[in-house]
């Protein structure tokens, strides 16, 4: 007997799903315990309030003190308000986390439609659901019209959550009134392991500017805006595989156990290839990543450069496919995302490469990001 | 909110660090548990990830990114646990469950295939499992959670859950009974 791939990444999820997800009582008397101790590092980058002098200091430090104090008592959680209020059973403090407490900047109600972090038992209210495989998934059709204007401005990038998991994907809004956005793979919702792929929908520019001006990136998750927004905001609600002008292909390095990177130049990298592969992406132009995957999207500490990658035409990027294959490169069957991968093995460690659609904003995406 | 919240611990608030422990304890937790396959090693870790949380708040420069950063420090505890026990070797306790009826996982046979085969895996691969498949964080966040380039983490991935697949197919293969336990 031979499971699917499906099957056997759905065994995977279940077998990590099972356990306890509670934190002990023991761990959460310790670290209460031990944070009246413990001193917080203060970064050297508000290091300049130290220059200011004695005076503004002390009132600083009054005035500080006066806000945490009052901020301390005036804190009380409020019941999560919205159409799932009344399900849950037990109120949970997760749920309170993800509650828009109030409508500033919130005119047509988006709120009521974040689904919980995570729902209390009991609570079977229906979040809206991503539809699965309606997006761009790999390549989009031989021939498929590219979504126009061939460019925009991009004005925001930004994580979604869709549900109660947290940074599921990407959307991008742009000026023009795209919405492109993809959610990864959702355990438990069924479809098949990749998700939605890259989506594409359309606001009028009153949409745009709508969805611009909310105040929490939880109200501009594209499955809650579609939950929300009035009809008149939509200049074309229908979900729709972005179709991109362009692709690229991101070259990465690790050594043969994947415990670190490989840090080697693209030059090395492209030298290292099969030639087939390599002399269709010599001299390829570089794209650059979006700043949403690589400014806000990563944690303060993470230094790591990007993975270079090389704009191809769709015809280029479809001949380095079938090049790829031929030259022995092991697809990536397991992960998640709508974007392709391939590893090939050489002698001092592994190659990488993955096709990514270029956005109207001639950035790369990251749909191995899953 | 969450985010208000955290800003609030950054400036010293230790209710509302208390409160961000709460709603982000258990999740913590339950990544190390799932990391480390130990209940003592995974409560150490959780307990020295949130401390050092706690400490080092007031650097966090975007607020919004507390959860995925919280999980750069958790994999780093994990990963020095695994390293200060010396004789890690993770016994054979298994998850606990309730035995769903429905059960994707088939038997038991199953289970212990794959807490073998994950346990043959390093922390890093581990990490690069879990955060992904449990968690469901995109592949960049994991690569920030640990400081490696998404290229390492995605072959991680790769290898790791081909190990993975291989020990289903293993244990549908050969279809231990459950007397055999």
């Amino acid at each position: 007997m031979n499971r699917s791939d499906v099957d056997r990444m759905h065994a995977v999820r279940a077998w990590l799903a099972e356990g306890s997800t509670e934190l002990s009582p023991r761990v959460f008397d310790t670290v209460l315990r031990e944070i009246p101790a413990t001193s917080q590092d203060r970064p050297h980058w508000a290091s300049p309030r130290l220059a200011m002098s004695t005076m503004v200091l002390g009132v600083t430090a009054i005035g500080v003190a006066v806000l945490i104090v009052v901020g301390a008592r005036l804190w009380t959680p409020s019941p999560p308000s919205g159409p799932g209020a009344g399900n849950t059973a037990s109120p949970s403090m997760a749920n309170e986390a993800t509650a828009t407490p109030d409508a500033l900047g919130d005119p047509y109600g988006c709120a009521a439609f974040i689904p919980a972090v995570r729902p209390a038992p009991g609570d079977n209210t229906q979040w809206p659901t991503p539809p699965f495989n309606v997006g761009l998934i790999g390549f989009a059709a031989e021939g498929a019209a590219p979504s126009t204007p061939l460019s925009g401005e991009l004005l925001h990038a930004y994580w979604v959550r869709g549900g109660d998991l947290p940074y599921r994907g990407m959307a991008r809004l742009y000026a023009d009134g795209r919405l492109i956005w993809n959610y990864a793979n959702i355990p438990g919702e069924g479809g098949d392991l990749i998700g939605t792929g890259y989506v594409e929908q359309r606001l009028t520019p009153s949409g745009v500017e709508v969805v611009r001006q909310l105040d929490d990136l939880a109200l501009k998750d594209p499955m809650v805006l579609n939950s929300c927004l009035p009809p008149g905001l939509w200049a074309d609600p229908t979900f729709r595989p972005y179709v991109p002008a362009a692709y690229a292909a991101c070259l990465g390095a690790s050594n043969l156990e994947q415990t670190r990177g490989w840090e080697i130049g693209l030059e090395t990298q492209l030298a290292l290839l099969p030639a087939p592969v390599r002399e269709l992406l010599e001299g390829r132009d570089l794209v650059p990543h979006g700043t949403g995957d690589r400014g806000g999207g990563r944690p303060d500490s993470f230094e790591g450069d990007p993975m270079p990658c090389l704009g191809l035409s769709p015809g280029d990027a479809r001949a380095l496919d079938a090049a790829l294959r031929v030259a022995g490169f092991e697809q990536d069957s397991w992960a998640s995302g709508p974007g392709t991968r391939y590893f090939f093995a050489v002698e001092q460690g592994l190659i990488h490469i993955m096709f990514e659609p270029v956005f109207p904003d001639g950035t790369v995406g990251s749909s191995y990001s899953g | 909110m969450s985010t208000d919240l955290v800003m609030a611990a950054q400036r010293g608030d230790e209710e509302a660090f208390a409160t961000l422990v709460a709603i982000h304890g258990g999740r913590l937790q339950a990544v190390a548990h799932r990391i480390l396959r130990d209940f003592d090693l995974a409560e150490d870790a959780t307990q020295h990830a949130l401390l050092r949380i706690w400490k080092s708040l007031p650097k966090l420069r975007d607020p919004d990114r507390f959860e995925a950063w919280s999980y750069q420090l958790l994999v780093r505890a994990c990963h020095a646990e695994a390293r200060r026990t010396r004789h890690w070797s993770p016994g054979l306790r298994l998850v606990e469950t309730d035995g769903p009826a429905d059960d994707p996982l088939g038997g038991i046979a199953d289970r212990d295939q794959l807490e073998r085969a994950f346990r043959t895996l390093s922390i890093d691969h581990r990490a690069v499992v879990v955060l992904h498949y449990y968690l469901d964080l995109p592949l960049t966040e994991v690569a920030a959670a640990q400081g490696v380039p998404v290229g390492t983490v995605s072959s991680r991935l790769h290898y790791a859950m081909k190990g993975l697949h291989a020990a289903l197919d293993a244990a549908a293969r050969t279809a231990l009974p459950e007397v055999s336990r």
